[in-house]
Formats: structure tokens, C-alpha cells, sequence
């Protein structure tokens, strides 16, 4: 809950969290290694100084860790976990459903889990997926295409398996699809980051929400044009946030080109913890404004009402939260309480 | 004719030739990135160690970058050999080995299919459009008012961006992508054209604008990002150079 200088309320939403064990221990290769640093490059790069954390607590962040910054700490009411396998690069998966799971049942009401799912598995991997909806109650996934799978480094929503498996998510009772697009290789006469596939998964599956994480950079350009085209697809805004602190224009500039092209219910905020912080980054973004002269360029508003769509009520919509009743359930957790006597 | 090479002259003709191999995604040169590790320049020979913002940047794009700067230096009359290397990513030996090889994308990546030049048409498209944008920002600080103009030919552009240098070295790189596209950039030619070289009709001007923001955008975004992760990746002791590093212990 962030709570205004004036006093109102806003239910939040991190679209976009993980509890990662990127551990030396857990890595099968210099592939690992060179994972996890990548991810602190980025945290390290785009971070204030102040909230900047050692390397070797980056790797691996235990779960009172997790509580404290998502949700005593940085303002947020429900989060989901988007986690990604990486089990060429880690002997245990890099972010992990069944651990993710354990933790939302010791705190009802917080924390949505997310599964995944890679279509080069094949038919075993549907099964799985079957199963891993009526055990976890899945109601996302994340897919990080450029995955890498043995020989292949990467697959594409457009592929044949991949379409079987975005049915067998309806089957389930699966609607929202978390895109994260990577550097892949095959086929090569298409860009590496390319999102065209997911305009086709979308108008193929219109009753499918396709939540491009990042907003499609490196390529918010075609991301937009197709946005503006399938009304199914919606922007992440991880990444995309953190430049509010470095890079405050391009965040104004980035933001106001989604409110021009798609619209103000289909952006969803989401910090990318723990590369990023939710604490600074709420705080930045509710008191941010966008400089007149984007605002006289685009003709958009960064208005409050709009901030508390993307904050919060945009996702809840998605993950079907009834917000007010929501809020009471969890006025009186054990999150709350500890929160209240912390004053 | 013979021409004599001292090695500061060869040293400088590979800066120049290292000014002029672009990133295919951020249309700037890898001189200008400073992606460029290590140069090593003996007698006839060259050896260039290349650095990327990330152990997974695209492997497309490294080789491109590779195959550019190999066939850049190959080009020049004095050089017998020259060695890419890159360093520090997880396609290294294969881009490496290929790159030394003169083997193609496909040769060296059998799981790949199709046509590497389609992916640099479609960069040099974005690059077209960004550096036009460029133009038009830099008319816009010389008191152009853009709500009103008309865009004109290049004649009427050269002539507002005579004097100012950063002004005519923008026009110089719009008018190098024009050329690739085939585009006409005589004096009586229109300057605000698409990858065709149709004209922008004043009706399609507005959208025209959007577009051009939002590639410019686009493009500025991830430079911002790469260029903000090869500093951290490799620390410089740079004046002025203040990114925060963490103390790990």
C-alpha cells in the first residue's frame, strides 16, 4: 500500500518479482555465472548507489529478504513471481515454481506464482504443465524465448509446439503469458529480439493476455505497433522503470509513447526484483511528472489516476483481484502487523 | 606509385576504419562504443580484441560487427593479416574461429536458416529513419518551427545547416544512409522521404513524426542501456568516469 502526501491510498502490484538462486553452488556452468553477472551489471547499472547490494548477496537472497523489500518495505500489496528455469545453466531451476508455491501459501493473499513453460519439451513438457496448473494453481506463465535447450538457443511463439502449448494453457485456465524476449538465434533471417511472433499468438489466441515484459526493448518500436494492433497485448514495465532514476527523459519519453500508442489500461508496473527495488522505484514514479514539452508532443497525461492504474488495478484486473476486498484480507496479515508495529 | 606507411599513419587508418564499423542495433561506431578491447598493429599485421556490454549479446550482430571490421581492414592496400578476437562472450570460439575462417553466419551456426543481410536491411531502415529524425531535431534547435515546415529539398536543408558543424555532420550521415537506401539527395530532391524515397505527404506528416520519435526513442534506449552495462563490465579510470562499484566483501 503507498500511501499519498494527501493521504489516499494505492493498492500495488509488482507484476514482476523473483526469489533467484543464482549461487555459485547451484550454477552447472560458466553459462550461470555469466547469468547472474549480467543481471548485477544491470542492477548495478541502472540503480542509486544507495540501494546498490554486494555481489554475493545478489546471487542468492533469502526469503525474510524477499518479505522485508517487496512488502514491508517497498509499498507492495500483491506480487508475482515470473520465474524462469535456466536448467542448462542451473542444477536447480534459477527461479523455482515448487519453492515460489511454499512461500504464497505461508502468506495468503500476496503472492501469485507463476509457472513456465519451454515448448521444445515436447509432449512430457505439456504434461508437465498440465499438472503444474492443477498444483500450483497457475493462472500466468513466463516464457523467456531465447532459452537456451540443449543445441537450440531459443524458439519463437509462432512455432508449432509453441501454439500447442498456448492451447493447452487455455485448457488449463491459464490467461496471461509473460514475454520476455532475449537475444536467439534461429532463424537467422529474423531479428534476434524480433516480437512479430507475438502478434501472431495473439490474434490466434484472443482470449490470451501476452504481457511483453520490458516493453519489447531493445525493440519498443515494433512492440508498439503491434500493441496498438491486438488489443491482448499489454506493456511490463520492468527495465523500462528503473531508467526514472538515471535516465529520468528517456523514462518520460518511454512512458508517454505507451500511453500514446497502446493506453493507460494496458501498461502493468513490475520492479524486476531483485535486480531493482520496488521501495525507490514506487517512490520516484508517484512523484514523477512528464515535462511539458512530451506532454505538448504527445499529447498524453501522467495524471494520478493513471499512475494508480499501472501501479496496481491493471494487473489486478488481469489476475481477476477484487481489489477492495483484497485490501481488507490483508489489512490484518502478519505482513500488515509487523509493518504497523514498525511504524 | 608507392605509397609509404609510417605505424602511426597504419595506427590511424585503423581508427579510422574502426570510426566507421557501426553497431548494426545502435547505428553508432564501435570506436565510439568503445567496444574496441585492444589494437595491435606490427608491421603488416593487425590484431583488433573486441568487447561487448554483455556475455549474450546477440551473436548475429557480433558477427556482423566482425565480419564489417575484417573486411574494413582487409581493405586497406598495407594490411597482410588482420586477427578480430572477441573476447568474453559465450559464442567466442565459434564467432572467433569462423570470423578467422572467413566462413559465413550459417557455416559457423548450422542451426540458423535464411538471410543475414534481411536483419541489416532492417537495421539500416532504423538507422535511415533515426539519423532523419536527428536532422529534424537539430532544424528544430536552429528555430525551425516543425508544426509549420514544410519539409523541403536538401538544397533548402544544406543551406540552413551551412555554418554550424554538428548540423552538417548530421546532414553527412543521413545523406551516407540515403546513399545506401538509393535514395536521391540531389539539391532539388525532398529530404524528408521514406527507405523509397517517396516524399512525406503533408497529411501523413503527423504520423511520419510519431514514428521517427518512437525509433529515435528506441534506438537512444539501448545504447543508453549497452553503453551503461559495458561500464560496469569493464571500469575505466577515465576522468570523470564515476559509476557506482560495489565493495563485494
Amino acid at each position: 500500500m503507498y500511501k499519498t502526501t494527501d493521504g489516499e491510498e494505492i493498492f500495488v502490484v509488482d507484476g514482476h518479482v523473483a526469489l533467484w538462486d543464482g549461487s555459485t553452488a547451484n550454477q552447472k556452468n560458466r553459462h550461470g555465472q555469466e547469468f547472474i553477472d549480467c543481471f548485477y551489471d544491470y542492477h548495478r547499472n541502472l540503480s542509486p548507489q544507495e540501494w546498490l547490494w554486494p555481489h554475493d548477496k545478489f546471487l542468492r537472497y533469502d526469503q525474510e529478504t524477499f518479505i522485508h523489500d517487496v512488502f514491508e518495505t517497498g509499498y507492495v500489496d500483491v506480487a508475482i513471481f515470473q520465474p524462469v528455469g535456466l536448467t542448462d545453466f542451473y542444477k536447480e531451476p534459477f527461479g523455482n515454481v515448487a519453492k515460489n508455491f511454499a512461500l504464497a501459501e505461508q502468506y495468503p493473499g500476496r503472492l501469485i506464482g507463476n509457472g513456465y513453460f519451454d515448448p521444445r519439451d515436447g509432449e512430457e513438457g505439456l504434461e508437465r504443465l498440465e499438472e503444474w496448473a492443477k498444483t500450483y494453481h497457475l493462472r500466468g506463465v513466463k516464457l523467456y524465448t531465447a532459452e537456451w535447450h540443449g543445441d537450440s538457443k531459443g524458439y519463437r511463439l509462432s512455432d508449432a509446439w509453441a501454439q500447442r502449448y498456448l492451447a493447452k494453457c487455455l485448457q488449463v485456465g491459464i490467461r496471461n503469458i509473460h514475454v520476455h524476449k532475449g537475444p536467439t538465434i534461429k532463424p537467422l533471417n529474423m531479428d534476434a529480439f524480433d516480437v512479430s511472433d507475438i502478434d501472431d499468438a495473439a490474434s490466434t489466441f484472443p482470449d490470451l493476455n501476452f504481457i511483453v515484459e520490458h516493453v519489447g526493448l531493445p525493440r519498443l518500436e515494433q512492440f508498439c505497433w503491434i500493441a496498438t494492433q491486438e488489443p491482448n497485448v499489454y506493456a511490463g514495465l520492468a527495465v523500462a522503470n528503473a531508467f526514472i532514476h538515471t535516465r529520468p527523459r528517456y523514462f518520460a519519453q518511454i512512458i508517454s509513447e505507451l500511453l500514446y500508442w497502446l493506453n493507460e489500461d494496458r501498461i502493468v508496473f513490475g520492479s524486476d526484483y531483485a535486480l531493482w527495488q520496488p521501495r525507490w522505484l514506487i517512490d520516484q514514479f508517484m512523484s514523477f511528472e512528464l515535462p511539458d514539452d512530451i506532454r505538448q508532443e504527445t499529447g498524453v497525461q501522467l495524471t494520478r489516476e493513471i499512475k494508480k492504474k499501472i501501479l496496481g488495478t491493471n494487473a489486478a484486473r488481469l489476475y481477476e483481484i477484487d481489489v477492495p476486498s483484497r485490501l481488507s484480507q490483508l489489512r490484518h496479515d502478519v505482513i500488515s502487523q509487523k509493518t504497523r508495529q514498525a511504524g | 606509385m608507392c605509397v609509404m606507411y609510417t605505424q602511426e599513419a597504419r595506427i590511424k587508418e585503423i581508427w579510422h576504419v574502426l570510426d566507421h564499423v557501426y553497431d548494426p542495433e545502435l547505428d553508432r561506431s564501435i570506436h565510439e562504443l568503445n567496444f574496441v578491447a585492444c589494437l595491435e598493429v606490427s608491421d603488416t599485421d593487425v590484431a583488433v580484441t573486441l568487447r561487448l556490454p554483455t556475455y549474450w549479446c546477440s551473436p548475429n550482430f557480433s558477427f556482423m560487427m566482425m565480419k564489417d571490421l575484417d573486411d574494413a581492414l582487409m581493405a586497406l592496400p598495407w594490411v597482410k593479416s588482420a586477427r578480430i578476437t572477441l573476447i568474453d562472450h559465450e559464442s567466442q570460439e565459434k564467432l572467433n574461429q569462423g570470423i578467422a575462417r572467413h566462413q559465413s553466419f550459417s557455416q559457423i551456426f548450422s542451426e540458423s536458416t535464411g538471410d543475414l543481410e534481411s536483419v541489416r536491411r532492417v537495421f539500416k531502415e532504423k538507422a535511415f529513419y533515426s539519423r532523419q529524425k536527428r536532422v529534424l531535431d537539430y532544424l528544430q534547435t536552429q528555430g525551425l518551427n516543425m508544426s509549420s515546415w514544410t519539409p523541403g529539398t536538401w538544397q533548402e536543408v544544406r543551406q540552413i545547416l551551412q555554418a554550424p558543424a554538428p548540423g552538417q555532420q548530421l546532414l553527412e550521415r543521413y545523406e551516407e544512409m540515403a546513399q545506401y537506401w538509393k535514395v536521391g539527395c540531389g539539391d532539388n530532391d525532398a529530404v524528408i522521404v521514406d527507405i523509397s524515397g517517396r516524399a512525406i505527404s503533408p497529411e501523413l506528416w503527423g504520423r511520419h513524426s510519431h514514428i521517427l520519435r518512437l525509433v529515435a526513442l528506441n534506438m537512444e534506449s539501448n545504447a543508453h542501456i549497452c553503453q551503461g552495462l559495458l561500464a560496469v563490465r569493464y571500469p575505466r579510470q577515465d576522468p570523470g568516469y564515476s559509476l557506482p562499484l560495489v565493495d563485494s566483501h
